[in-house]
């Protein structure tokens, strides 16, 4: 063994993570070899000296600070909320694509009643009006100058069996594909905000008052930027109610059922449409 | 029998604040240290330390069950700690030339104490010249010899394998002993183990 050899070697063996044989030998090695010796000696120096310097002193009140921070930071933790919103946005996607299929004659099937049943936590009335504005954040997200109305107003439409927003048939293909692309392009952020905005705007018609609550264990505080009615970015800092948590993550699983069941509910409603058949002609 | 951290990290899934409150104090002097040292020993650890705890209570549904709870925690406070010092670069990036070189001068022999100096003035200069080493290199010294994590431990920790370790250290602690090295000549002996 060469001095660059046990050189290399002194650092692992300082720390105990060399072989029994290799040891042997950088010890060896360093018995016989004066500059080797000297090498050893002041990188032990060095260690030792490092190993003994005093540690910082903790903070006084540090954990107690930590865990009385966790309630304010769990807004930002609770942005788990935003993958239930992306899927909820995803949820509402597939519902406006059902409902708008229902619509052909053809087409109706029980997939568009199960769409229509009523929203949980969603009383009469206090659903979304349908001049929210589009809440998307990136502004690519809906390509092909897709209408500025709501999306969220739009969607709820299928769900709450309101009538048809009047878009162009294109126009409504590009902007379900770009909510599609939010959605399965991992962009939550989008749909998050339009969840948010659905919710921002329930209180602005008179829906419940915000939480007094805010920043307790129970609120989840949530913020995005979102495009406003004129596509300016807006800010919407909502801190949730139980109940409004409760109504996003019920409705997004439900909603999120629907994205599953799509294949199954569409293959039954073919079923049903084609045994129905006879009957009807019997009917006539 | 104090409850293992899995037990501690379990709870503290389900929303048991006491729990983690429980991994707080089990972790916060090392966690403090470690960015404390990373960081360059400034006051402002405390802020940053104790961002680690608060982003893994946030994050703690990421937290793979079998891995382990410090590693983990170690993983984010170095995270931490790289978005910290990126930023500074970027800010002292921006300043003018002169003040930069003042800040990576390196240290003044005259600075340097007499031969003999006691410990506790050879520990400050070692953490000075620690401090002065890249992100890369003052991690691994952080974490072997400040916090005597294992080999395998920091490699875990930096998601590389223990060779990259061990080389690390290796260059890192060759810098240092340079650097330092008219000092340490009189230093004890036989550290060897």
């Amino acid at each position: 063994m060469n001095c660059t050899e046990a050189r290399e070697r002194l650092s692992p063996l300082l720390d105990g993570e060399l072989g029994a044989a290799e040891a042997a030998e950088v010890r060896a090695h360093v018995a016989e070899c004066e500059g080797c010796r000297e090498h050893h000696a002041e990188l032990a120096a060095l260690v030792s000296t490092l190993r003994g310097a005093p540690s910082p002193a903790l903070p006084e009140g540090f954990a107690a600070e930590v865990l009385a921070a966790l309630p304010s930071r769990r807004r930002g933790g609770l942005l788990r909320l935003v993958p239930l919103a992306g899927l909820a946005a995803a949820a509402l996607l597939v519902a406006v694509v059902l409902s708008h299929r229902s619509r052909s004659p053809d087409a109706r099937s029980p997939v568009t009643e199960t769409a229509r049943g009523p929203a949980p936590g969603a009383s009469e009335g206090d659903g979304p009006p349908r001049d929210i504005p589009f809440a998307s954040a990136p502004a690519a997200s809906v390509p092909d100058g897709a209408p500025a109305e709501s999306v969220v107003g739009d969607s709820r439409a299928g769900l709450t069996a309101g009538a048809p927003a009047p878009v162009a048939e294109e126009a409504r293909a590009s902007r379900s594909s770009g909510l599609r692309y939010i959605v399965a392009g991992g962009q939550p952020d989008a749909a998050a905000g339009m969840i948010l905005a659905e919710i921002d705007h329930r209180r602005r018609r008179g829906g419940p008052p915000p939480p007094s609550d805010a920043g307790t264990d129970d609120t989840a505080c949530v913020e995005r930027v979102v495009a406003g009615a004129y596509g300016e970015p807006r800010s919407i800092l909502l801190c949730l109610t139980p109940d409004e948590v409760r109504y996003v993550t019920e409705m997004a699983r439900r909603l999120a059922a629907l994205i599953a069941l799509q294949e199954s509910l569409e293959a039954n409603c073919r079923e049903v449409v084609q045994a129905t058949y006879p009957w009807v002609s019997q009917k006539k | 029998m104090s409850e293992s951290d899995e037990e501690l990290v379990r709870r503290s899934r389900r929303g048991d604040r006491e729990a983690f409150g429980e991994l707080v104090v089990r972790y916060e002097n090392r966690i403090h240290a470690t960015v404390f040292r990373i960081l360059g020993n400034r006051d402002d650890a405390r802020e940053f330390a104790q961002d680690t705890f608060l982003r893994a209570f946030d994050r703690l549904s990421t937290f793979r069950d079998g891995a382990r709870f410090s590693t983990w925690l170690y993983t984010i406070a170095l995270n931490v700690t790289r978005s910290e010092l990126r930023r500074r670069k970027a800010r002292r990036d921006r300043r003018p030339l002169s003040l930069e070189q003042t800040e990576i001068d390196p240290p003044d022999g005259a600075e340097a104490p007499e031969e003999g100096a006691g410990r506790r003035e050879l520990a400050a200069l070692a953490l000075r010249e620690l401090d002065r080493l890249d992100t890369e290199a003052r991690e691994v010294v952080v974490l072997r010899d400040l916090e005597d994590l294992s080999y395998e431990e920091i490699a875990g920790v930096l998601g590389c394998p223990p060779g990259t370790v061990k080389s690390r250290l290796f260059r890192a602690r060759e810098e240092l002993r340079a650097r330092l090295a008219p000092l340490l000549v009189n230093r004890p002996r036989g550290v060897d183990r």
